[in-house]
C-alpha cells in the first residue's frame, strides 16, 4: 500500500497541532509552577525551602521519559487513569516547571540587595517590596531563559510519541511505516519543522537577553 | 529626638558595635566619622532596623526600635535613608522612584503624592528630570532623586550612609550643597561622611568611631581643632 507524500501532509499538519497544543499547555502549566514555586522559595527560610528545593531536584533528576512513563503506565494502577496527552503534559510541566523555578528565584535573587533595603527603609513590607521593586525588575531578565525553555518543552515533546500521542513526529513516523519508501523525505521534513519552530524561538531568546541585558 | 543607649550589636564572632551611646537632638547634625569598618555604617541601621541589635536600646521620636510590638512600617516613616550607591529603582521614573513609597506605604492619593514629588524634585533642583530613569541621570543627580525620594516621606530623621562616596570629587558638590540646604531648615541628620569640610562646617555634633566604639564626641571645632585622643589624632592626621 502506497502513499504520497502529499497525501500525508494533512496528517503532520494535525501533527504539528498536537505538538504546539502539547507544549504550549506545559509551557503555561511549567510558568505557573515556576513561579509559585520560584516566589515562595525566595521568599521562605531555609528550612522550609530545603523540603521544596528537594522535589526540584528529584523533578529534574528524573529522565523525562521515565517521568511519562510513570504517569501514563504507573498512576492507572493507583486507580488514576491518564489520557496519553494529559500524561504528557503534566510530565512536560513538571519537569520544565522545576526548570522553571530555578529561573525566577534566580532572576529575584539576582537583584540587588540594595534594591530591598531601600525598599525596606521606605517602609515597604516583604511582599510590597517583590511585587512593586524586585519582580519588574526580575521578569526582564527571566523572559529569555523561559523563552528558551519553550524550545525544549518543543524538544522533548517529542518523547510523547512513546505513550501514544500523536504529535508531529508521531505522525511521520506513522506515515512512513504505510510506505518506508517515504521515510528519507518524511524524516528530512521533521528535522526541517523542528529546526524551524526552534530557531526562531532561540534567536528571540538571544535577542531579548541582549536588549534586556 | 533620637538617644542610642548602650548598643550592641555582633555579626557572628564579630563584635561591630561594642556599648555605642548616643543623642542627637531635634534640628540638629550629627556627622559619624572614622576609618572603615568601625561600625559606622552599622550604627545607621540599627536606627530603622535594617540591624536588628543584640543589646541596648534605640529610640526615635519617642519610638522604641528595640520594641518588637512596633511595626517596621511605622518606625521607617519616621527615618529617610539615603545609601552609597543611591539604590534607585531602575525600572521607575524619577518621579515614579519619589511617589511610590508615599502613595503605597503612606497611602497619599495619586495626585498629592505626585505634587509632592514635584515638590521636592525642585527642592534638589530636578523639577526637569522627572520623566528621567536613574540610567539616563548622573550619580549626582540619581543621589538627589534618592534624597527627594527619602524625603518624600516626610521623616523626623534622615540618616546619611555615604551619600557622597560613590561619586565622582567634582559632583559631591551638589549633593552636598543639597544635604547643606536641609541642614539649614533644621532637618534632623545624621550622616555617616568622608566629607570633614562637610562636617565641619554643617555639623552640631562630630563623632569619631573606631573599631565599634565612639572614640570622642565633640564639636567640630573642639574636634578638628583640638581632639583629645591619640586615634583621633592619628586618623584626622591621615584625612585632613
Amino acid at each position: 500500500m502506497n502513499a504520497s507524500f502529499e497525501s500525508a501532509l494533512p496528517a503532520l499538519v494535525r501533527g504539528l497541532f498536537t505538538t504546539f497544543g502539547v507544549a504550549l499547555a506545559a509551557m503555561v502549566l511549567a510558568v505557573a509552577i515556576g513561579f509559585a514555586a520560584g516566589i515562595v522559595r525566595s521568599l521562605v527560610p531555609r528550612a522550609v525551602d530545603l523540603p521544596i528545593l528537594a522535589v526540584i531536584e528529584f523533578a529534574r533528576g528524573i529522565p523525562l521519559l521515565v517521568l511519562m512513563y510513570f504517569l501514563f503506565f504507573g498512576l492507572p494502577q493507583l486507580g488514576w487513569r491518564t489520557s496519553s496527552d494529559g500524561a504528557a503534559i503534566a510530565a512536560l510541566a513538571i519537569y520544565a516547571g522545576s526548570l522553571g523555578s530555578e529561573i525566577v528565584r534566580g532572576a529575584i535573587a539576582s537583584i540587588a540587595a540594595g534594591q530591598r533595603e531601600a525598599a525596606a527603609a521606605l517602609g515597604f513590607g516583604r511582599l510590597q517590596a517583590l511585587r512593586l521593586i524586585v519582580l519588574p525588575q526580575a521578569l526582564r531578565r527571566m523572559l529569555p531563559p523561559f523563552v528558551g525553555l519553550f524550545a525544549l518543552i518543543v524538544e522533548s515533546s517529542t518523547l510523547a510519541s512513546l505513550i501514544g500521542v500523536t504529535e508531529l513526529l508521531q505522525s511521520i513516523r506513522n506515515n512512513v511505516e504505510r510506505d518506508n519508501a517515504l521515510s528519507l523525505p518524511l524524516y528530512l521534513t521533521a528535522l526541517a519543522a523542528y529546526f524551524a519552530i526552534n530557531y526562531p524561538i532561540s534567536l528571540a531568546s538571544q535577542n531579548l537577553e541582549k536588549r534586556l541585558a | 529626638m533620637l538617644t542610642l543607649s548602650h548598643v550592641r550589636k555582633s555579626f557572628g564572632t564579630h563584635a561591630v558595635l561594642k556599648d555605642i551611646s548616643l543623642t542627637v537632638e531635634a534640628g540638629s547634625v550629627c556627622c559619624i566619622i572614622g576609618p572603615s569598618g568601625s561600625g559606622k555604617s552599622t550604627v545607621l541601621r540599627c536606627i530603622n532596623r535594617l540591624v536588628a541589635i543584640d543589646s541596648g536600646e534605640v529610640v526615635v521620636d519617642g519610638v522604641s526600635v528595640t520594641d518588637p510590638s512596633v511595626k517596621d512600617v511605622d518606625l521607617r516613616r519616621r527615618v529617610g535613608m539615603v545609601f552609597q550607591q543611591f539604590n534607585l529603582f531602575p525600572h521607575m521614573s524619577a518621579l515614579d522612584n519619589v511617589t511610590l513609597a508615599p502613595r503605597k506605604v503612606r497611602g497619599l492619593a495619586a495626585g498629592d503624592a505626585e505634587a509632592l514629588a514635584r515638590r521636592l524634585l525642585a527642592k534638589v533642583g530636578l523639577a526637569e528630570k522627572a520623566a528621567s530613569f536613574p540610567a539616563q541621570l548622573s550619580g549626582g543627580q540619581q543621589q538627589r532623586v534618592a534624597i527627594a525620594r527619602a524625603l518624600a516621606m516626610e521623616p523626623k530623621v534622615m540618616l546619611f550612609d555615604e551619600a557622597t562616596s560613590a561619586l565622582d570629587p567634582e559632583i559631591t558638590g551638589e549633593v552636598l550643597a543639597v544635604m547643606k540646604a536641609l541642614a539649614a531648615e533644621r532637618t534632623t541628620m545624621v550622616c555617616v561622611t568622608h566629607e570633614m569640610g562637610f562636617a565641619r562646617e554643617v555639623a552640631d555634633q562630630v563623632i569619631f568611631m573606631d573599631d565599634g566604639v565612639i572614640v570622642e564626641e565633640a564639636t567640630p571645632a573642639a574636634l578638628f581643632g583640638a581632639p583629645q585622643m591619640e586615634r583621633t589624632k592619628a586618623f584626622l592626621s591621615k584625612v585632613l
